[in-house]
């Protein structure tokens, strides 16, 4: 079993890594994956927003996943232990980026 | 059914205490007139070998790069580097009894011991070919966390082993090997009255076929030629009741 951990950011227009909290590493640990059980992401602007969750192997691009909140919204979901929402494999790094302003991101997960 | 030929059994039920006696049987001759080499050993000491060997990523079968072809683990990746069950020879009489947990579950291993010989429960030429229907456990026989009976091997100064992986997941993946078992300090069983005690079931004995019964090559440390013990086919079957 590993270790859980939170990842919190607040995304804005500028790409960020989303690295566990606190002093993670958003890149995942050679033999391990990042399972994403939770997350709540909410939307502080008055107009639609999306947010773009973004796996890199490196410097490329393996996967994009846009995810569309609208003006103030705020998603939670949670999976259990069996079926995270997310799972980045091994050597991956996960990032974001928000098309307008600033979204807030809280995920739980564990590196198995 | 003896918990010994339960493939599911957890190998570290299995690993051998200190005062354990146990026997390598090398098959000599399998055809004409059966015969076998047998070393008997006490366990001195035992310590506990636990090791996790990450693999390089593979994509899923059966695209290239699908999976690793039959060479050492290595310390720098599979046949780079120094063998990780290199056995030193300032201690001949020391051997690895270990399991191998898998994962993802879906990763087919296949090993070869000596380095050559794939392990076969069918009756099929060997080497193998990587890639075969049969021949190999998966992640699911032995998991990751819990490695069982059925990735049983033993290491010993002289001694090699090879592998091979193929990962049958639908995914990429970084295949993981859970090493788990003991190494033992084990001196020789010099007493060939004693040794014939432990094949009639007198005293108490692990039995550890090395490679099943085909006629391979074996390569043992020099200082454990003097204790040799050779028995027939006859004494060899005793042990299997």
């Amino acid at each position: 079993m590993g270790t859980k951990f939170n990842i919190i950011a607040v995304v804005g227009t500028t790409e960020v890594d989303l690295a566990p909290y606190p002093g993670g590493n958003a890149t995942v640990p050679t033999g391990k994956t990042r399972n994403v059980y939770s997350w709540v992401l909410s939307n502080s602007s008055s107009a639609s927003n999306t947010l773009t969750l973004r796996i890199y192997r490196g410097t490329t691009l393996e996967a994009s996943i846009p995810i569309t909140l609208g003006a103030y919204d705020t998603i939670d979901t949670v999976s259990d232990k069996e079926s995270p929402i997310l799972v980045v494999p091994s050597g991956r790094t996960l990032k974001a980026v928000a098309s307008a302003a600033s979204i807030t991101v809280l995920m739980t997960g564990e590196d198995k | 059914m003896s918990e010994f030929y339960d493939w599911r059994t957890p190998i570290r039920a299995l690993v051998l205490k200190e005062n354990y006696n146990a026997a390598l049987i090398f098959p000599v001759d399998v055809r004409k007139k059966p015969s076998f080499e047998l070393f008997f050993f006490r366990v001195a000491r035992a310590s506990a070998l636990k090791r996790e060997y990450v693999l390089p990523e593979l994509t899923s079968y059966p695209a290239a790069g699908s999976f690793f072809d039959f060479t050492f683990l290595g310390e720098l990746g599979p046949g780079v580097g120094d063998d990780v069950f290199t056995m030193s020879e300032e201690r001949p009489f020391r051997i690895l009894h270990f399991g191998l947990g898998v994962y993802p579950p879906e990763l087919r291993v296949y090993r070869q011991q000596p380095a050559g010989y794939t392990v076969t429960a069918w009756s099929r030429r060997v080497p193998t070919k990587l890639g075969d229907p049969v021949d190999y456990f998966t992640g699911e026989e032995s998991p990751f966390e819990e490695p069982t009976r059925i990735s049983e091997t033993v290491m010993w100064y002289k001694g090699s082993v090879n592998f091979a992986v193929v990962n049958m997941a639908p995914v990429s993946v970084v295949p993981k090997l859970n090493i788990v078992g003991a190494g033992y300090d084990v001196v020789p069983i010099t007493d060939r009255a004693v040794a014939d005690k432990m094949v009639k079931g007198v005293l108490p004995c692990r039995f550890i076929s090395v490679g099943g019964l085909a006629e391979v090559k074996y390569t043992v440390p020099d200082e454990w030629k003097p204790y040799v013990f050779s028995y027939g086919l006859e004494d060899v079957l005793r042990l299997l009741r």
